[in-house]
């Protein structure tokens, strides 16, 4: 509850609202900007080898070719049946040449080309060593079956095959790093257009059907396997361009799938016959290498007839979700046991009289969504009148939710979770719930303990466990903030639990609800008429990110829902206001090139400041100072074009150096023949082979350089600033806007002078009157002192020197202005070894209150005038290898003396947007600490990467601090080593823009 | 609590810094913002074109984009011209109606019209009062759509008013509107313009949407031509 104890204040960076208005609206522009035609042609380029109104090799007469001619092939190239047309490549000629020389022939399957490839064999021949191995010794199966499929397999050759996902010629023209360069000994094979589709059968048998359009895998294996396919929850479709998916096709876990093409295979084990996933996937995996045809004319047991027609159905959807009245993934006043996909974001708000509802929930795992809520209580008053005017009531409170496990043919998924965890618990709950879908249904039953189940519909069942269980204690009062754990399952219990049903028309969702919440019991005595515990509502899905909820609840209120959700994991902007990477070409430069200019265009292309260039031997060396954002490998991919472009072509290797002041941190070595190969023609083995690379950093940077940097000693920016104040009693959001100016004056090549001036343009703190209450020295509870005093103010003046002490120390010591609130000395001490999981350091500081105004002065800092206090930590980082989570403890003293620990624990997306929440606990008594009990919150950090339409560095920082409290507060350093040495992170350095394909570096 | 008088002044300075930004101060987020409010591109038709290429102005959502002709094929049914976009997606045109799409977030692999007469004898049935049916088959990825058979029905319409066509008045040419009948998918009608180049009527604008979010809509660039 945010009650009289001080609002909350965020600790918002200067940049926290551009990054949240500029990734809300990149996030909506994204739609658009995603579509895959390109902004822009400022300088129309046709693609490479491409000339204007060319005509076409003119089409020759038809070849047939049964073999390339090779003469050291290791084995027969299978030999495709008739209704093939087979014809040999050119050695060295494009596999787009060699399909347009095909003859024109309208009955031809580019989807089902066959391309051969001896060296690919190896994997393949394993592959289908393991699958008779399996079927030899598994006895799981039926001993029929396996000998069916014994025989089969047996009958089929390794190919060597590669799939080709788009055989057009034009387009592979356009796309020379997907269109191979052919050698002797490969072999190719366009079919002409299968009419039909198979199913390989439980029994191991094939049953070959017509293809018919609008049929997904299920029609076919009705028509097969009538007797079965109740008992089918998974289908693997082996394409006839090879690839393999796999897809749920039962009613409770149906899935938005493919059709099966024309040529398509279908392998759809019966639940409990005895297949694994792992046996199935090989299986189709084998099947993808084959053609068509030989499938069909392969040793196999007689086949099967179909039973029926395919029927196509109508085509499966996915199982849909969406927020109740609360924001978690629910019916309305119900949660359900199903979960978002890890890394959605999610802001719901809701109104139900007499209560509105704004929540932020975020989705870091798979199992695990939690978030908080603010509630607006309509009918109830802030406080005095004197104090707050006339503000309704807010509460806060924080929500979890966990699955415990998840759906299968016969078992629901079970979720436990705790509703306003930790708060004043005017609505705490907990509750067990369960869910089973039934094709467009989906049925939740659970049973709710405190507000959820106040209804007491049932005895609660934990009371056989104690009679501790029979009832529950008040909430904590006034000062709020403990997680209530004694409270956790007691009192009255109730039944709650719905359905979901999904209708045909795809964007409506229907919902009923079984309300187990008794509403003459409110919280506050805000007691609510119910004439029904039958709520009902309908949500229709705007779009994919927005959900407009209407309900009818309680028999006579009406409810009004609004859900925006995003999945950040997946939060991209393309780069369109960035210079289009210059386009790579197996040829080398023939003339020497202009320096400056190669290190122009590396900036440009990397959005980083080269230092210099130098040469050493056929190497050259380019060292890059201060580099910062998340999608380090892109950046080195774009560089690297400008520098094969730009090199004298006798160079064959480029070494990257990351430097931070001065200091050598890690390096990027780049082979230079297999990094244009790999991009100017489709590699296959045993060339596929990873051209650049991370190595430990070497001692001193490269002398007599080609090129160096005349940087400037003074460079300057204009962002934006924001501070907030939510939910306080003067008033729910107050706020200042504004501009900043952060600087730095470079003394030498470590030692810097860094500092912002802040300058606010736009408030409304003349409501901001209220100062909170504290126990312990106020260190952070002045914050509306600090916040409103002086429009100008200079959050941060500091000298930092930083350096090496040997191989994976760094060290860094300053004195200044430190942050908005205090000034002074400190240093710091980081081990960090190269790549390593593990970090350790130590910092320490000597610092001094500073005054209300922010300027350069100390005496008006109110009672804390004069306050010195010596604040440090030594701090442990762990990058867990699970699920890209990183964790970090601080353990030391805080800034009002007090002496504790931090656990802090993120989990990243690839993209390298992170989710965490952090706690601290000092030994200040609760009491002591006031509300809240103790310091935690949970943050969000969003790389600018992706969220600007050029490559830039920065975070956004979004961090929710229930209160702000004197307690467990740090020092803000806005230079720590951790984050100045990030080039040394794999994990950091290894983030890739969602949806591309991760390409160089370490972590591929 | 600012003062208003500062506040006046505080907002001319932020308006000056704003102005120097269009004098070359720009950051990733400026950029950004500039994208979001006037989109990616500047003024496409105002770019400087080679005048050795042919261009085609492309319209999908909003947006405005060149593709350049890449090939011209010779078909018994009529040549098939293929059109690249910067990134290499492309576009196959024959007769001016689209015939394929590759790298779009939804492609039509390829369109097997049958019984599909050239312009100039839809031009003369539709002047006689019959629409032109004919037979599509179309293979639609992602999803392996494949063998999907629609019946087209092809007639003369009035000149349309929310065309994207530009440079060109509407009313200069002959519009056609192309119908998918009786079919699920439910994609807006396609619509061609033409005009009479040689004494053969030749498609200048054309729309034609892929799937029911991706629609495109082409005009031969510049407009004169």
């Amino acid at each position: 509850m945010a009650n009289m104890a001080g609002g909350a204040v965020s600790r918002a960076t200067a940049r926290v609202l551009l990054g949240v208005l500029a990734c809300w609206s990149v996030a909506l522009h994204a739609e658009v900007l995603a579509l895959r035609l390109p902004a822009q042609l400022s300088t129309p380029e046709l693609p490479n080898q491409i000339s204007v109104a060319e005509v076409p090799n003119s089409i020759s007469a038809p070849q047939v070719f049964v073999q390339a001619p090779a003469p050291q092939v290791a084995a027969p190239v299978h030999s495709p049946q008739i209704s093939t047309n087979v014809s040999a490549p050119v050695p060295g000629e494009r596999l787009s040449d060699w399909l347009l020389r095909q003859p024109s022939d309208p009955r031809a399957y580019p989807t089902g080309l066959l391309w051969q490839v001896p060296s690919e064999r190896y994997a393949q021949a394993g592959l289908k060593r393991n699958l008779l191995i399996w079927l030899a010794v598994t006895e799981t199966a039926p001993a029929a079956a396996r000998a069916n499929l014994t025989r089969m397999i047996k009958a089929l050759p390794v190919t060597g095959r590669l799939p080709v996902p788009r055989a057009d010629a034009r387009w592979l023209q356009a796309h020379p790093k997907e269109d191979p360069v052919l050698q002797y000994n490969h072999a190719l094979a366009l079919p002409q257009l299968p009419r039909t589709v198979s199913v390989l059968t439980n029994e191991g048998k094939r049953c070959t059907l017509p293809h018919r359009t609008g049929s997904e895998a299920r029609d076919y294996l009705r028509a097969c396997e009538p007797g079965r396919v109740e008992r089918m929850d998974r289908a693997w479709v082996v394409q006839a361009d090879g690839a393999v998916r796999n897809f749920g096709i039962a009613r409770w876990n149906a899935q938005a799938q493919d059709e099966a093409a024309p040529g398509a295979l279908i392998w759809a084990p019966a639940r409990d016959a005895g297949w694994s996933p792992q046996f199935s996937t090989m299986l189709a995996e084998f099947l993808a290498t084959q053609g068509y045809d030989t499938l069909l004319a392969a040793d196999a047991p007689p086949g099967v007839e179909p039973v029926s027609a395919v029927m196509p159905d109508s085509p499966t959807r996915d199982a849909v979700i969406s927020a109740n009245d609360w924001g978690l993934i629910g019916l309305l006043q119900t949660p359900t046991a199903r979960m978002a996909k890890a890394g959605e974001a999610r802001f719901h708000y809701s109104r139900v009289h007499p209560y509105e509802r704004s929540s932020v929930l975020l989705q870091p795992l798979d199992w695990l969504e939690a978030g908080f809520r603010y509630t607006n209580i309509r009918n109830r008053l802030y406080g005095s009148a004197e104090l707050s005017g006339n503000q309704t009531y807010k509460d806060k409170s924080v929500d979890v939710k966990i699955r415990l496990m998840k759906e299968t043919a016969r078992l629901p998924q079970f979720a436990v979770g705790i509703t306003d965890v930790g708060g004043t618990g005017l609505f705490s709950s907990e509750y067990l719930v369960a869910n089973k879908r039934s094709g467009n249904f989906d049925w939740s039953l659970g049973m709710g303990w405190g507000y959820m189940g106040s209804s007491g519909n049932i005895s609660n069942p934990l009371s056989l466990l104690g009679k501790d269980f029979d009832t529950r204690a008040a909430p904590t009062g006034p000062s709020g903030g403990d997680v209530n754990t004694g409270l956790f399952f007691r009192g009255a219990a109730a039944l709650f639990g719905g359905v979901q049903y999904h209708s045909p028309s795809e964007k409506w969702l229907f919902k009923a609800e079984y309300d187990g919440n008794n509403y003459q019991r409110e919280p506050q005595t805000n007691n609510q008429a119910q004439r029904t515990p039958i709520n009902l509502g309908i949500v229709y899905q705007y779009n994919p990110g927005v959900d407009i909820a209407v309900g009818f609840q309680r028999g006579d209120t009406l409810m009004l829902g609004l859900t925006w959700h995003t999945p950040l994991d997946r939060m991209n902007a393309p780069k369109v206001s960035d210079m289009p990477t210059p386009r790579i070409v197996a040829g080398r430069p023939t003339t020497q090139p202009v320096w400056v200019a190669t290190a122009s265009d590396i900036s440009a292309m990397s959005g980083w400041p080269v230092r210099q260039i130098s040469r050493e031997g056929n190497v050259l060396e380019v060292v890059i100072d201060g580099a910062s954002g998340a999608h380090w490998n892109n950046r080195i991919e774009r560089m690297t074009a400008v520098l094969h472009r730009d090199a004298p072509a006798e160079i064959h290797k480029f070494i990257v150096i990351f430097a931070e002041q001065g200091i050598p941190m890690a390096e990027r070595v780049i082979l230079r023949e297999p990094w244009v190969k790999q991009n100017v023609q489709r590699q296959v083995m045993p060339d596929r082979i990873q051209p650049i690379f991370a190595t430990e950093p070497r001692a001193q940077f490269p002398t007599a350089p080609l090129w160096d940097r005349n940087e400037p000693r003074f460079a300057y920016s204009i962002v934006p600033s924001w501070q907030q104040n939510l939910g306080g009693p003067d008033g729910f959001l107050l706020f200042k806007a504004g501009v900043a100016a952060p600087a730095r004056l470079k003394l030498s090549e470590d030692t810097s002078i860094t500092g912002a001036v802040s300058l606010a343009l736009l408030d409304n703190f003349d409501k901001f009157k209220y100062t909170g209450f504290s126990n312990l020295p106020r260190v952070r509870t002045l914050q509306r002192e600090y916040m409103t005093t002086s429009p100008v103010t200079v959050p941060n003046l500091q000298v930092t020197h930083m350096g090496k002490l040997g191989g994976n120390q760094f060290y860094s010591v300053y004195g200044g202005y430190l942050e908005s609130m205090f000034a002074g000395v400190g240093g710091e001490w980081l081990y960090r070894p190269w790549h390593s999981p593990f970090a350790f350091g130590i910092d320490a500081n000597l610092v001094q209150q500073r005054n209300f105004q922010q300027d350069f002065g100390f005496k008006n800092a109110g009672s804390q005038t004069g306050y010195r206090v010596a604040t440090g930590h030594a701090t442990a980082y762990w990058d867990t290898g699970w699920k890209s989570t990183q964790v970090k403890l601080n353990v030391g003293r805080y800034l009002a003396g007090d002496m504790g620990a931090t656990l802090d624990i993120g989990r990243s997306f690839n993209n390298g947007v992170t989710m965490g929440a952090w706690a601290t606990k000092t030994n200040v008594s609760s009491i002591q600490f006031g509300e809240g009990s103790f310091d935690k919150g949970i943050y969000l950090r969003i790389p600018f990467d992706v969220m600007t339409t050029s490559r830039g560095g920065g975070v956004a920082n979004l961090v929710y601090n229930p209160l702000t409290r004197d307690g467990g507060a740090r020092l803000n350093r806005s230079i720590a080593l951790y984050n100045t040495t990030i080039s040394r992170s794999r994990l950091d350095t290894g983030y890739a823009p969602a949806g591309a394909r991760a390409v160089g570096g370490p972590d591929e | 609590m600012i003062h208003h008088r500062f506040r006046l002044l505080s907002l001319c300075l932020a308006l000056t810094a704003l102005f120097l930004g269009g004098c070359g101060y720009t950051t990733p987020i400026t950029q950004t913002v500039r994208v979001a409010i006037r989109g990616p591109v500047q003024d496409v038709d105002a770019l400087k074109l080679n005048p050795d290429l042919r261009y085609l102005r492309v319209t999908v959502r909003g947006r405005v984009v060149l593709m350049v002709l890449g090939y011209v094929e010779p078909h018994a049914e009529g040549e098939i011209q293929t059109w690249y976009s910067s990134e290499g997606e492309l576009m196959r045109l024959q007769n001016g109606r689209l015939v394929a799409t590759a790298g779009l977030e939804t492609d039509w692999r390829a369109v097997r019209n049958s019984s599909l007469p050239a312009w100039k004898e839809v031009s003369r049935q539709n002047a006689a009062g019959a629409a032109t049916d004919y037979r599509r088959e179309r293979d639609e990825m992602p999803g392996y759509r494949f063998g999907i058979v629609e019946s087209v029905s092809l007639y003369a319409v009035a000149v349309p008013p929310n065309s994207k066509l530009v440079g060109v008045r509407a009313g200069d040419f002959r519009w056609f509107e192309e119908a998918v009948r009786g079919q699920a998918d439910g994609l807006p009608s396609a619509r061609y313009a033409l005009r009479v180049i040689d004494g053969e009527p030749r498609v200048i604008y054309g729309e034609q949407c892929l799937s029911l979010d991706l629609c495109l809509a082409w005009q031969t660039w510049p407009a004169a031509q």
